[in-house]
């Protein structure tokens, strides 16, 4: 085949990665099948993607086509070579390079002989990883047109990894947020840490079940472990007592939800997470109107996500009473918000809690023996 | 001769493809978003044979009193003409291929009743043929639109048009969507590090705005003393964040509006344990340059010699930060006025610092750096102080304090 093939092939390739890297769901799958099909053009051998791992200071492969996942220091070797000075590296013979690692040849029983090496840059202008070719079967080195094909491809592939990167920063940096909050209130109250997280797991399988889409799905998660943040605003003394409380104590309990709703609307959360200001206050409003907090949204106008955090806290906390009520079982505190479904609680909800009886059961038995009044 | 004409076809795909590398390229070499639009307005023009090419994007407009978000469409680039403002959604072809998400391929705009020609008399450009692609990212949002106009050739556009359009509208789409995200990711953090301090301050109103006139004095400190931008924030969120733990001090000691006994101290001491407790538990979920923030909130009472808590640690084993953070955090607490007690004056504070850095528990560098911009400090707290007073950071009142009223 001549050069010219060659070229429009390769050309091709970056077309179809072009057209698909916005409507491709699964980014590695599309690389891999990518850079399969990069290989065969430039009748290489091999052609990996390594990104960079900061926690562990190392590079790791994505993409490496049948070979298993390998990894090293970042400074090692001629990837090393190419994260570190950003520039691109074409080896005709691996083995004559002081900085070629020969390390991963013995591990694998791969013998490199020549390698063509690009960075992969983010829009943020840091290198992300190292793209790279192995040994062409001509045994010729790889050239500049090989390099002009290897360097469009990565850096597309780049800015779709890096948007994938950030928004998992971004997700990771809320989740820290939510669980110092949570850690927060646990301090206070022992168990309200574990009710966080198990309200938050009741919500989240049924607004799952109730085919929710995934952004929706994690705000109903977010909302529901920080549900109960107004209670930083409720004296010890009524978040302590294991006996029933005055009507002077109940009426301070119940501001809670005003308490968390003018403390998440004070945080003014910037992007998704703000979302949860509309949400997680109205936990203790009924599905036929009234309840707490007192003023709009009444009834049905409450949000869906928030009907849903209100079946799942009721659940538990009817098995787990605060207050001096005796604990009821799964299936008692299921038939209790049977009853009250139309009434307190949205009777579609419930009707969807009820069918998860047996997944509730493995959640449940994680925090058997969990709670104790303090 | 059919050969020929294969062979000239081959070749304009080549170099058009050959664009398509190019403006690939440029993808993570051009950081500048205007100039990338720019120069995919112009390939598109060039590649695709037209007259001219106009870039739309989706923008986010207040909808007035009404402060319901409207999504709709502003011209970014235009060859040759102002600024084009569309709703999203039918009434125009940009808006709604914006909506739909699929592209529009017109041989005469005039003939599709969709179009509408009343932008044509501003613009003072007859369109023919139009062909109008979705800029669509990975996850599946529409941020904007792309349209070439009137092909030279005549005839409209055809399916490898269509295709090449959709290929530089996915780059465009990428583009964007990173840029956007990268200047999100700052206000996302931002936001999230400074719900902490609402809560922390909720919790502790006697101490209330003492959070944010740290984290205020820390970062002026810091960069008097000629911190980069970079360190100032990891300064600032240590120092949103340095009272974390007070979040779990019972009511009786936290709120106690009296000054505290032995052991009730010592209770209070164990806030800065407790937020380093809190932090480090979540460290590992904290973006890489922002790892070293629950180090330097936690040890904001470590003294040099040695003689601070929760760790004891001395000199050099102390953050640099740590230390700019003991130093406003005294500072404040002195300055700030207490139910039991009159503020200190500016004065008084700096004389007590400078006794504590003489007397080797402080860091004198940092004691003479927050003297040298005390008239900026005094403004900031008038500023911080008011804010929290507009704002009505405290959020509830103390009645319930009283103790006869709980009981009742």
């Amino acid at each position: 085949m001549g050069d010219s093939g060659k070229r429009a092939r390769g050309l091709e390739l970056l077309l179809q990665l072009s057209l698909e890297i916005c409507s491709q769901r699964d980014l590695r799958c599309l690389l891999e099948r990518v850079w399969k099909e990069l290989t065969r053009i430039l009748d290489a051998e091999r052609s990996s993607i390594f990104l960079l791992d900061q926690e562990n200071k190392e590079l790791r492969s994505v993409v490496a086509q049948e070979a298993q996942e390998i990894s090293f220091h970042k400074n090692k070797g001629i990837a090393g070579r190419v994260l570190a000075t950003g520039l691109p590296m074409l080896i005709p013979d691996a083995y004559a390079n002081p900085h070629f690692n020969p390390d991963i040849d013995r591990m694998t029983g791969f013998r490199t002989r020549s390698i063509m090496a690009v960075p992969m840059r983010g829009h943020s202008g840091s290198v992300l990883g190292v793209a790279q070719v192995l040994n062409r079967k001509d045994g010729r080195p790889f050239d500049e047109e090989d390099l002009a094909l290897l360097e469009a491809l990565a850096a597309i592939a780049s800015v779709a990894i890096e948007t994938v990167q950030l928004y998992e920063e971004q997700l990771r940096a809320t989740e820290a947020v939510i669980a110092a909050l949570v850690k927060g209130l646990e301090m206070r109250t022992e168990v309200m840490g574990a009710h966080a997280s198990m309200v938050r797991a009741y919500s989240t399988l049924i607004a799952e079940a109730m085919g929710l889409e995934q952004a929706r799905v994690r705000v109903v998660g977010w909302a529901a472990s920080l549900h109960d943040l107004g209670k930083l605003a409720v004296p010890d003394q009524v978040l302590r007592k294991g006996a029933p409380l005055s009507v002077t104590e109940r009426s301070l309990y119940e501001k809670h939800a005003m308490w968390t709703k003018r403390l998440l609307e004070k945080m003014e959360f910037y992007g998704e997470m703000a979302a949860i200001a509309g949400i997680a206050p109205f936990h203790h409003k009924e599905y036929k109107g009234g309840g707490f907090p007192p003023g709009p949204p009444e009834g049905t106008d409450v949000p869906l996500e928030a009907r849903i955090i209100a079946v799942a806290d009721s659940l538990w906390c009817k098995m787990n009473p605060r207050f001096g009520e005796s604990p009821m079982s799964l299936q008692e505190a299921l038939g209790f918000l049977r009853r009250e479904a139309g009434r307190r609680f949205d009777p579609e909800v419930v009707e969807v809690l009820s069918g998860l009886k047996e997944r509730l059961e493995v959640c449940g038995a994680r925090q058997a023996g969990g709670w104790k009044q303090e | 001769m059919a050969d020929s004409k294969e062979a000239a076809r081959t070749k304009r795909r080549l170099s058009r493809l050959e664009v398509l590398r190019q403006v690939s390229c440029t993808l993570v070499a051009e950081k500048d978003l205007d100039r990338l639009l720019d120069l995919i307005a112009v390939e598109t023009t060039r590649v695709l044979n037209a007259q001219r090419s106009t870039i739309y994007l989706v923008v986010e407009e207040n909808g007035g009193q009404t402060h319901e978000k409207r999504l709709s469409l502003v011209s970014r680039v235009a060859q040759g003409a102002g600024e084009i403002s569309l709703p999203l959604g039918k009434g125009s072809i940009a808006g709604e291929v914006a909506a739909s998400g699929c592209l529009i391929n017109l041989k005469d705009a005039y003939q599709d009743p969709r179009f509408d020609a009343a932008w044509e008399s501003v613009t003072g450009f007859r369109t023919v043929s139009m062909l109008t692609a979705p800029m669509r990212t990975p996850r599946g949002d529409v941020v904007g639109v792309v349209q070439a106009l009137n092909k030279n050739t005549g005839g409209g556009f055809d399916s490898e048009d269509e295709e090449m359009l959709t290929a530089l509208c996915s780059q465009a789409a990428m583009a964007i969507e990173n840029s956007r995200y990268l200047e999100a990711q700052g206000k996302v953090f931002h936001s999230l590090i400074r719900g902490q301090a609402v809560a922390i301050d909720a919790r502790d109103h006697i101490t209330s705005g003492h959070t944010w006139r740290v984290a205020a004095y820390a970062v002026e400190v810091g960069r008097a003393m000629g911190w980069k931008e970079e360190e100032l924030r990891i300064l600032e969120y240590s120092g949103l964040l340095h009272d974390q733990g007070k979040l779990g001090i019972p009511d009786e000691v936290l709120l106690k509006p009296g000054v505290l006994s032995e052991w009730e101290f010592a209770l209070m001491k164990s806030h800065a344990s407790k937020t380093k407790e809190i932090l480090e538990d979540v460290r590992h979920l904290f973006p890489m340059s922002l790892r070293d923030v629950p180090e330097i909130a936690s040890a904001h009472h470590e003294k040099l010699d040695g003689s601070g808590y929760p760790q004891g640690l001395q000199g050099a084993e102390i953050a640099p930060g740590a230390k700019i953070l003991a130093v406003v955090d005294i500072f404040d607490a002195l300055t700030a006025r207490r139910p039991y007690r009159e503020p200190e004056t500016a004065q008084g504070a700096l004389e007590f610092l400078r006794r504590e850095a003489l007397g080797g528990k402080l860091d004198m560098e940092v004691v003479k750096a927050l003297e040298g911009i005390m008239g900026k400090i005094l403004k900031l707290k008038e500023g911080i102080d008011n804010w929290i007073r507009e704002r009505g950071m405290e959020l509830w009142d103390r009645t319930w304090l009283q103790e006869g009223e709980i009981k009742a």
